[in-house]
């Protein structure tokens, strides 16, 4: 094994029809039009000295190191900024130009300290390899001169040149002793990010890279790395290497945070991750990374893990270590007690959005071949199954319709209910750069978030419609596009069911959906609804991106219809930069949907009442099963508090934190004889456990995520399960000992079991991810290289259906007692529950959840910034400090849900999406005041964390 | 917006009786947002569109509580919820 290393061509490789001709140190080479000398002799593998180019930025030309010589030109043109051109000569190496470059780098090391062999990039540095490059012997000028590398001059006195380390980010140190200006961590920071943090202050020999006027952690920086990775020397660098040294071999992997799927090398000492590096060729990321990948992986190894299998009769036991068999056992046998007590149906489980497609789908199998029931549902109920319902029904399949990389060409982008700077930072910033280079920007959301507006960012039109109203709002814009005209007829025509379109054209015309009417619910003005109506359907390819802010609602499923109606009445699905694209919560709810996690349907999304397709599972496992669709997750927890469900199986999941109404959740999984959890930490479900499997993080597993874009991406094991076994064996293990027979010897046998039952992953095995890197399903003999875009010719369903989408206010209300709505969401630096995030240094970024409050709601109540409040719904009542905040609109507070202490969804309701029960997370109604104590759940739940999580008896570590 | 259809039925089982009666008034809701969301649909397709989105999305138990509840006073829910009753399917017994 050895380290992965990408090349660097030194400036980007262009996209162009037309190609030329060039001869580099008289080999011809052959490259896209536009394509720099440096790329283009790169190409052919001629590595031009070079400091302030790579391949991620546009070049620059200020190192002056990369000067080459070309026929018929004078001088000694750099060849980052010169574009290639058609019979042009090229001479990379002479005398002269070996002069001029020892020359530039004798000044550089003039200004550099000598200590490369205690340097923390010893062995990583590129302004080392050049000086090896070049040749550089001596340095003529000596080093005591003018200099920004000692603190004190040979007389003693403080060097004002001089620049302290700024170790304030917790991930990495800023050394400014070390940089040689070559503003590649500058140019990062803008155009691969996007977030401007980074700048030069002074001129000329005072030129510093600065994070604006304060330290790295104070200023806007958002630790995504890019600047880390940009930076040619040991200026900018993890604190790891620094702690560890270089890393000596990597593996690709993918992320375990967000939807987005980055792929990473893991770079390792033997069984150490030493940092973890965004993978240039991995598609989903292309080479860029957010907080939370780059840098908080550390939770894997935390102490907090649990590794040994762990049991107890009575939740209010203290846990007891126990053998695995011993455990596996115990858990078998309650679930058959529980079923024969009980009934087949008192029994379920819920998959992971986190664990890998091969662990879920062995999960989903358990359930319906081993319980013999259909009892099985995932995270997706709590986050995007109206995605699934609403384009299904629209457009016969519940794909997303794009790859991330179709924003580069849309025009017109609307964001509806995503925050993706927070929520998927990575595709965030290729959103921006699209933005930045003209497209334009519709953002509806109730907040006023960063994509509204923030450095070179600014929405042409911001619809802070208030929550609960969406589909309110998008029967406005569809009332525009047909009302003025803006319907694209030949699409309509061509591509679309007729008679729906027609009923669909008039009942959006009706007055009602008018913005002048519906203005009075969304609170957004009628004038702006049009502009941006009439923007998105005439302003060339429009793309709608969409999140949680859609789905979480009692209309979640009607308004992802709402938005398919819209682009099929303008056009807008079936071709780069257009489509409709939500944007997928964790890394693998993508996959888990498509493994069969849902209660209804076997993988590839068929319902269980086929029977043909029944009967194909029926003969592949060689039991029957059952035609009845099972319990949804929520409809599990209602049958156990009236008693009727007894025992649930989940992996890797933390409903009593990350579910609604956590009062029910928790009354629910208290009523059940037997909860088995399976996850790398006591999280708060477990609390109401009575066996403890210890899961593995994803650096210890071999398997593959499917990420927001439908991309199936390997995760690749870089060191062993602490636990001593792997997931998918202790789901074996469990099968088993309940009767039902499975035999895997490595993940890629069920992936190849997956591709055999599954008609969209037929053409999926882990021989061509490893060969393409990747693929998109669906992934068959049609499409064997996998789908990129869906609905390219036609729809998935034949004829694109139009729904009516009338507008059904929740009946979730405001009130005199409940006068204020609560939306929920996240935030860059912590995931989900928390779990992973809370346990890393990301804390020194959001180390608690704050209500957000607009300033008049602050003021009549006497709320001032960083009051302790006291936050009350229909549900319950929690204690969180107040963060008073123009972003919110008059009306609205918001909160997330990333502390278990908080405890945000104890507020939550049981209101949910009328097709799938996706919960109502975005509206509560709530009433906020001063106070001075947490609330009497928070006081029983700091009591329960502990009284709930005794562990008594401790193996020793010998014991298997 | 025209008028809901998830009125409450003031005859059906109200919650804080039982926890039985709890899950069905819930049940009672989830029909109702379901009526609701069909009801801009002409009676002929939302009626069988009504006890389709059940008939696959509800466990033969919900289906069989949902029926029995309302098996003698279908009267007692609302119009396109009443005429779907009949085409709720109970569970299959296997």
């Amino acid at each position: 094994m050895s380290l992965i290393k990408e090349i660097d061509y030194g400036t980007p490789i262009r996209i162009a029809d037309k190609t030329v001709t060039l001869s580099i140190d008289g080999q011809s080479v052959t490259v896209p039009a536009g394509t720099s000398v440096m790329a283009a002799a790169m190409s052919l593998g001629t590595k031009i000295p070079k400091l302030c180019a790579t391949d991620s930025l546009e070049p620059f030309g200020s190192c002056r190191l990369c000067l080459v010589e070309i026929e018929g030109r004078r001088g000694t043109p750099a060849s980052c900024t010169t574009p290639a051109e058609e019979g042009m000569v090229v001479r990379t190496q002479s005398e002269n130009l070996s002069g001029l470059r020892k020359g530039v780098m004798e000044l550089y090391i003039s200004d550099h300290p000598l200590d490369c062999l205690t340097c923390s990039a010893n062995g990583d540095c590129e302004l080392q390899d050049m000086a090896g490059a070049v040749g550089l012997r001596e340095v003529r000028y000596g080093y005591e001169g003018e200099n920004h590398v000692f603190a004190r001059g040979s007389d003693g006195l403080a060097n004002e040149n001089w620049l302290a380390k700024d170790t304030s980010n917790p991930y990495f140190t800023y050394d400014p002793s070390k940089c040689i200006v070559c503003n590649r961590c500058v140019r990062a920071c803008e155009e691969v990010q996007g977030t401007f943090a980074l700048t030069i202050t002074g001129r000329g020999f005072d030129s510093r890279v600065a994070a604006g006027p304060t330290d790295f952690l104070g200023s806007e920086c958002v630790s995504c790395g890019a600047c880390v990775q940009a930076c040619p020397t040991a200026t900018l660098i993890e604190n790891k290497v620094i702690e560890h040294g270089q890393p000596e071999h990597s593996k690709v992997t993918t992320c375990a945070y967000c939807g987005v799927g980055c792929s990473f090398k893991a770079e390792m000492q033997g069984d150490r991750v030493i940092r973890m590096v965004p993978y240039k060729d991995g598609k989903a990321n292309e080479g860029h990374s957010c907080v939370k990948g780059r840098f908080a992986w550390g939770y894997a190894t935390h102490k907090d893990r649990i590794t040994k299998p762990m049991i107890r009769e009575k939740i209010t036991d203290p846990w007891r270590e126990v053998t695995w068999q011993e455990a596996i056992d115990y858990a078998a046998s309650e679930f058959k007690r529980i079923q024969a007590q009980y009934g087949r149906e008192s029994v379920g489980a819920i998959t992971s959005s986190r664990c890998t497609n091969e662990e879920v789908f062995l999960v989903q199998k358990l359930v319906r071949a081993a319980f013999r029931n259909n009892n099985v549902d995932t995270c997706a109920r709590v986050c995007h199954s109206p995605t699934g319902y609403g384009l299904k029904t629209t457009l016969g399949t519940s794909a997303g319709t794009q790859d991330f990389k179709s924003v580069a060409k849309a025009d017109v982008i609307l964001v509806i209910g995503a925050n993706p700077t927070d929520g998927h930072p990575v595709f965030a910033s290729r959103m921006k750069k699209r933005i930045r280079q003209g497209a334009k920007l519709i953002v509806a959301d109730p907040r006023k978030i960063d994509m509204v507006e923030s450095p070179h960012i600014k929405a042409d039109h911001h619809l802070p419609l208030k929550p609960g109203t969406n589909v309110a709002l998008l029967n406005a814009l569809g009332h525009v596009v047909v009302t003025e005209g803006l319907i694209d007829e030949a699409y309509v025509r061509e591509r679309c069911d007729l008679g729906d379109f027609e009923h669909w054209a008039r009942f959006v015309a009706r007055e009602e959906n008018a913005p002048e009417a519906s203005e009075q619910f969304t609170g957004v003005p009628a004038a702006e609804v049009r502009a941006a109506a009439r923007l998105y359907a005439t302003g060339g390819n429009a793309a709608i991106y969409y999140g949680l802010g859609v789905t979480e609602h009692s209309q979640g499923s009607t308004t992802v219809m709402a938005m398919a109606n819209l682009a099929m009445a303008t056009g807008n699905i079936g071709r780069e930069g257009v489509g409709i694209n939500p944007l997928r919560g964790q890394n693998n709810v993508q996959g888990s949907c498509d493994m069969g996690s849902f209660p209804h349907e076997f993988s590839g999304y068929r319902h269980v009442a086929d029977d043909a397709t029944r009967q194909v599972f029926e003969m592949m496992w060689g039991v029957p099963l059952d035609p009845e669709q099972g319990l949804r997750i929520p409809n599990m927890l209602d049958e156990a508090v009236e008693g009727s469900f007894k025992g649930l199986y989940v992996q890797g999941e933390d409903i009593a934190q990350s579910d609604p109404n956590t009062k029910h959740v928790t009354a629910g999984l208290a009523a059940m004889e037997c909860v088995v959890i399976q996850d790398i930490f006591l999280n708060e479900t477990a609390k109401y456990a009575h066996v403890f499997l210890p899961g593995a993080s994803f650096l210890e597993k071999d398997g593959t995520f499917t990420n927001a874009e439908r991309r199936i991406n390997r995760v690749r094991q870089v060191m062993a399960p602490l636990s001593g076994k792997d997931e998918w064996q202790v789901t074996i293990e469990l099968a088993r000992a309940l009767g039902y027979e499975m035999a895997y010897g490595h993940p890629s046998e069920i992936m190849d079991e997956i591709a055999r039952l599954t008609p969209s992953f037929a053409g999926v095995s882990y021989d061509k991810l490893d060969k393409l890197g990747s693929v998109q399903w669906p992934c068959n003999d049609k499409a064997p290289t996998g789908t990129p875009l869906m609905h390219v010719d036609r729809f998935v369903r034949g004829k694109g259906r139009f729904m009516i989408t009338e507008f059904v206010p929740t009946e979730e209300r405001t009130g005199p007692r409940f006068p204020l709505l609560l939306t929920t969401g996240r935030i860059l630096s912590q995931y989900n529950v928390g779990a992973q995030t809370r346990r890393t240094e990301n804390s020194a970024w959001h180390d608690e959840d704050v209500l957000e409050i607009h300033p008049l709601d602050a003021e009549s109540r006497g709320i001032r910034d960083g009051d302790l409040v006291a936050l009350a719904s229909r549900s319950g009542d929690i204690a969180l400090r107040a963060e008073i905040s123009e972003r919110m609109q008059p009306g609205v507070v918001y909160t997330t849900f990333h502390h278990a202490q908080t405890g945000a969804n104890v507020i939550t309701t049981d209101f949910s999406d009328w097709a799938t029960n996706c919960p109502e997370y975005k509206v509560t109604a709530v009433e906020v005041r001063r106070t001075n104590a947490w609330s009497s759940w928070q006081e029983k739940n700091f009591e329960e964390d502990i009284t709930l999580r005794r562990i008594a008896e401790r193996l020793p570590d010998a014991a298997e | 917006m025209t008028d809901t259809v998830t009125a409450q039925d003031p005859a059906a089982p109200q919650a804080g009786h039982s926890v039985h009666d709890d899950n069905l008034a819930k049940l009672l809701r989830m029909a109702g947002q379901i009526a609701d969301f069909f009801k801009a649909y002409p009676e002929a397709e939302a009626v069988p569109a009504i006890a389709d989105h059940i008939n696959q999305f509800w466990t033969g138990r919900m289906r069989n509580d949902f029926r029995a509840a309302y098996a003698d006073r279908a009267d007692a829910l609302p119009p396109p919820l009443r005429q779907a009753l009949p085409l709720i399917r109970p569970a299959r017994t296997s």
